[in-house]
């Protein structure tokens, strides 16, 4: 009991004295996914809460993310840090809890581990995942597939860690989701390029003809572009939601500013 | 004897309220001394951790670049004086002397695409680069638990407690300003 007041002691002071640095949003929904710069679409959102609920309910450990618009000059490890001890991510009991912070205009992002997790996590491991699963995508402008695809790799090593067969995800790094294309166009934007391709080719069946291939193809190029209009859900979406309370907070964990991070 | 007991109890109640409030602050300080501790051990487990990578890492380096002997020898010296420090002082010394030795390499370092691309350093670099922010966590923790320890002992009751029980303020983990500049390199010296 004393040992839990005490704990608990050392907490309110570290924020005492570490608060007052940074103004962390509160929670809306979800501690797995903040998305307040507005990257992520609905679908990718519905897909990391449901990963990380599932998570909690089987091991207790929690991944969040949380995706900034600016660190407003803040160094980006004491932000996640504080941010992981604010929110609690993670159980109190195991500080097994994991935040991943993207600063958009900063352009940085940092895994922080928290204590419990630190073996299953090391730092050169959480770096690794991020050259593979993160900034390949943040390069080519895709923080969404960043975001997603470096959680469901975080998940797997945590499931591992727990040694439970949770849902089954693979990530992929990001010349697995786009072998031919040299433009960088991945993740949503393949079925797409998929549907086009087979237009263009259809047009060129059954235009037949031989000059007009060029024509045709500069037209499938502009509609292609038309394409990056369709999928109108990238931003806004939040909102209505969840608001009325119930939703699942962090569980107290703590973290001693084990992990990695990165600059695209 | 009955003139006796109302003093008597009035000094006996004195007494109560003596020892109680005595004692909780008695507690208070036992509970917070042992914070200090607890933040103290975190912070020494994770300046030796550091220590750990260091020879490692030198090797990694040397592998690629054994021309850059100063640097090198000026961040095996920051080592061997951190492992020899005592006090919090001399560890908070020798521990910003050590990182600017490291931010001195890692700077060399940047002039080796070869050291930077092989998955080794990436990995030691990464190691590395949690340990110091590990450290300065820890630092943050167990310099505000020392704040309140000290606060503590300064205020009343906990002065009178402190001065019976021998309770002394704690040092704080700081470095005098320019402690990370360069040590004199010393070539005789053998690493720990």
């Amino acid at each position: 009991m004393i040992r839990k007041i005490s704990v608990w002691l050392l907490l309110l002071l570290t924020f005492a004295s570490t608060a007052q640095a940074a103004e962390f949003p509160e929670l809306t929904d979800d501690i797995y996914i903040q998305d307040i710069a507005g990257v992520l679409s609905e679908e990718q959102e519905a897909e990391i809460k449901s990963l990380g609920a599932g998570l909690e309910d089987a091991t207790s450990a929690q991944i969040a993310v949380m995706v900034i618009d600016s660190l407003e000059g803040e160094p980006i490890e004491s932000y996640a840090n504080e941010a992981l001890r604010h929110y609690g991510v993670g159980s109190a009991e195991d500080n097994n809890g994991v935040l991943v912070v993207l600063s958009m205009t900063d352009r940085e992002i940092y895994i922080e581990i928290g204590y419990g997790l630190e073996g299953a996590l090391p730092d050169g491991k959480v770096g690794r995942i991020l050259d593979d699963y993160a900034v390949p995508y943040l390069r080519e402008d895709q923080p969404d597939e960043a975001i997603l695809n470096t959680y469901q790799a975080l998940y797997n090593e945590v499931s591992a860690e727990y040694d439970w067969d949770g849902e089954a995800v693979s990530p992929q790094p990001l010349n697995e989701v786009t072998p031919s294309s040299g433009e960088g166009d991945g993740g949503i934007m393949q079925p797409i390029v998929t549907f086009l391709i087979v237009l263009v080719l259809l047009f060129l069946f059954t235009g037949g003809g031989g000059g007009g291939g060029r024509g045709r193809r500069g037209r499938g190029r502009t509609m292609r572009r038309g394409g990056f209009f369709g999928p109108g859900s990238f931003g806004g979406g939040f909102g209505g939601g969840s608001g009325g309370g119930g939703f699942r907070g962090g569980g107290g964990g703590s973290s001693g500013g084990g992990g990695a991070g990165r600059g695209f | 004897m009955k003139k006796l007991l109302i003093p008597l109890l009035l000094v006996v109640g004195l007494i109560v309220i003596a020892v109680a409030v005595f004692g909780s602050s008695y507690n208070n300080f036992v509970q917070l001394e042992e914070d200090v501790n607890q933040s103290y051990a975190q912070l020494e487990s994770q300046l030796q951790r550091r220590l750990d990578l260091i020879p490692n890492l030198v090797e990694t380096v040397k592998g690629f670049a054994d021309q850059e002997q100063e640097v090198i020898d000026s961040v095996t010296e920051a080592r061997s004086s951190m492992a020899n420090a005592g006090s919090v002082e001399e560890q908070a010394e020798a521990d910003a002397e050590l990182s600017g030795a490291l931010s001195r390499l890692l700077v060399v370092v940047e002039n080796y695409p070869e050291i930077r691309s092989s998955e080794n350093f990436q990995q030691l670099s990464d190691e590395l680069a949690g340990t110091e922010n590990r450290i300065a966590v820890a630092r943050q923790d167990y310099n505000g638990s020392v704040t309140e320890f000290n606060r503590e002992v300064r205020s009343f009751p906990g002065n009178m407690v402190a001065g019976i029980f021998g309770f002394d303020e704690k040092e704080y983990f700081e470095a005098d300003a320019g402690a990370e500049d360069a040590p004199d390199v010393d070539f005789g010296t053998d690493e720990e």
